[in-house]
């Protein structure tokens, strides 16, 4: 795989792969969501993802920081929910935080999943162990930060991040639900594992199936 | 379900669609979203050299939230389905059309759903250049204890907020002093409601919750929230005793304080009940030193066909009477809300 940093056209091009895949796994989470939520995640995610990539031939041009935000908003604006709400946060605070940078490494790259999870735990007012997002994505970036003071580049650090979030949205198998809908949905909630947690880990694992197509087309 | 309705899946579109024809020249649709036209401005927004004031919400509740858009009250509205959060785009759009320069007041009701979206429609308009600052209605003495004041849902006593920023933005003040006044109508309004019935929301076709035919629950929420006290139905002066005794004990109200009381039907409980509710509330409050300066009695803040009422008392200063007794107009204020010249009640 590539150690070249992204740039914000093969940013976009990541993303076409990305929307791809998670709109092939809309139907795992709209189950999961079922169970601990109001079962609308599967639709939120295909509308959203359908409208980003719609979007992505009209960002041409823009920044890595600017297509972040902007596909953020795109999501909600398609699929405006509570999770819609969320993404787009993630997004615009990730994209803020690579703001004026015309590539995006793995630095950037950790700087951004720690910059989105802090807006999702602010608007949220939620923190790990919760049974939410959060349960994956602050691993994520853990594992991800770790990998690259490792010396790891693009591989190592996405495998981590995906790894670390894939096993942190199954360690809340048995939480206590503390918001949304699966606070009022009592023990099915509780043995289900966190459709919003979940999103991450498949979110993550398409974005190092995306890296490995770059560098195929490379 | 007995509704006047065509369907539920049009029950939102179709009363915008029947306002918009009944006050043309008022109030102006903003170009529809995904579904259908959710936002509304005043006919001639953005007012140069105004604050522009934005509120919104879900449907169900007129004269809330629509009903206080108009000259010396709010200037654009994001309409939610019923019970239902309106999205953080419709509002971001009604920002857009009512920003003069002077930057955009977010007045609504504390539920979860409309601060995220509406907290998410402030970030994007801030974005693209827009200040926006939020207020938030947080009266229900009921919902939370005063230890959790900011946790507090947002019921019936918003019109005063909504009266008095209005005021003020009409004055052509910052966006700084219309929030602080909005934020010291919230800090000095309280209030309580009882609810007699459910009410149905169209596309759920059943109430929203039981009520037995011979009971009443106090602190009861206008979306049907969990109350605190649920039992027989008692006299409308015990009711009011215990509901006014709760609202001065919280802020607290005391004696020589000067107030505006809000006597709000929930959408089924007919105008003579409210006025054999103000009575008592009037003698109450009198014998607790309270003076009264003004009464509105009538419906402000509805639950569709819920019966009940709420009671919010405002303490007044100086600075506040004069806002609140400042002209104002929207076409759904059927009551005077202008204190007339001479000085009658």
């Amino acid at each position: 795989m590539s150690s070249k940093p992204l740039s914000a056209e093969r940013l976009r091009a990541a993303f076409r792969t990305i929307a791809t895949d998670m709109k092939a796994r809309s139907e795992e989470l709209r189950e999961l969501d079922a169970a601990c939520g109001d079962g609308d995640l599967g639709i939120t995610v295909t509308k959203g993802f359908t409208a980003i990539e719609e979007t992505l031939s009209r960002l041409e041009g823009e920044s890595p920081s600017r297509s972040l935000k902007s596909l953020g908003i795109t999501f909600n604006n398609a699929a405006a929910s509570t999770f819609g709400v969320f993404f787009a946060t993630a997004f615009m605070h990730a994209g803020k935080s690579v703001e004026g940078a015309d590539e995006i490494t793995e630095e950037g790259f950790c700087a951004m999943l720690a910059s989105a999870a802090e807006g999702i735990a602010t608007r949220g007012r939620a923190k790990v162990g919760d049974k939410t997002i959060l349960d994956a994505l602050v691993p994520a970036h853990r594992a991800a930060q770790e990998a690259v003071d490792s010396g790891g580049t693009w591989p190592e650090v996405l495998a981590a991040a995906a790894g670390a979030a894939r096993e942190g949205a199954e360690r809340t198998r048995g939480l206590e639900p503390k918001h949304g809908r699966a606070r009022w949905l009592g023990d099915q909630a509780k043995e289900t594992q966190d459709a919003g947690a979940t999103f991450v880990s498949f979110f993550l694992e398409a974005c190092l199936h995306a890296a490995q197509e770059l560098t195929k087309g490379e | 379900m007995k509704k006047i309705l065509n369907s539920p899946d049009a029950y939102v579109d179709e009363m915008i669609e029947g306002i918009l024809a009944a006050f043309p020249g008022h109030l102006r649709a903003v170009a529809a979203s995904e579904r259908g036209i959710r936002g509304i401005v005043v006919a001639g927004a953005p007012i140069e050299g105004k604050v522009g004031i934005a509120t919104g919400g879900g449907s169900g509740h007129l004269p809330l939230f629509l009903g206080y858009l108009g000259s010396g009250l709010a200037d654009g509205v994001a309409v939610g389905d019923v019970f239902s959060s309106p999205s953080a785009q419709e509002m971001l759009e009604v920002t857009r059309q009512i920003d003069s320069g002077k930057g955009v007041l977010y007045l609504y009701g504390n539920y979860g759903g409309d601060v995220l979206n509406f907290d998410m429609a402030a970030e994007m308009a801030e974005a693209e250049g827009i200040r926006v600052a939020t207020a938030l209605g947080a009266d229900d003495v009921a919902s939370a204890p005063a230890e959790a004041l900011e946790t507090r849902r947002g019921i019936a006593g918003i019109f005063f907020a909504y009266k008095l920023a209005g005021a003020k933005a009409a004055q052509g003040a910052s966006l700084e002093d219309v929030k602080r006044i909005a934020d010291a109508a919230g800090a000095n309004t309280r209030s309580m409601g009882v609810a007699l019935s459910p009410c149905t929301i169209p596309a759920a076709g059943v109430p929203t919750f039981e009520l037995g035919e011979t009971e009443m629950e106090i602190g009861m929420g206008i979306h049907g929230e969990r109350g605190i006290e649920r039992g027989p139905l008692k006299t409308a002066d015990e009711i009011v005793d215990a509901m006014v005794e709760k609202v001065v004990n919280d802020l607290p109200f005391a004696p020589n304080d000067q107030v505006a009381v809000l006597i709000n039907g929930l959408g089924a409980t007919a105008p003579s009940e409210l006025y054999i509710m103000y009575r008592r509330a009037a003698r109450l409050l009198e014998s607790n030193g309270i003076e009264v300066y003004r009464a509105f009695v009538g419906e402000y803040a509805t639950s569709m066909e819920m019966k009940g009422a709420s009671i919010s008392l405002l303490r007044l200063d100086a600075e506040l009477r004069e806002l609140l007794d400042a002209p104002c107009y929207s076409p759904f204020l059927l009551q005077q809300v202008q204190r007339p010249a001479g000085g009658s009640a």
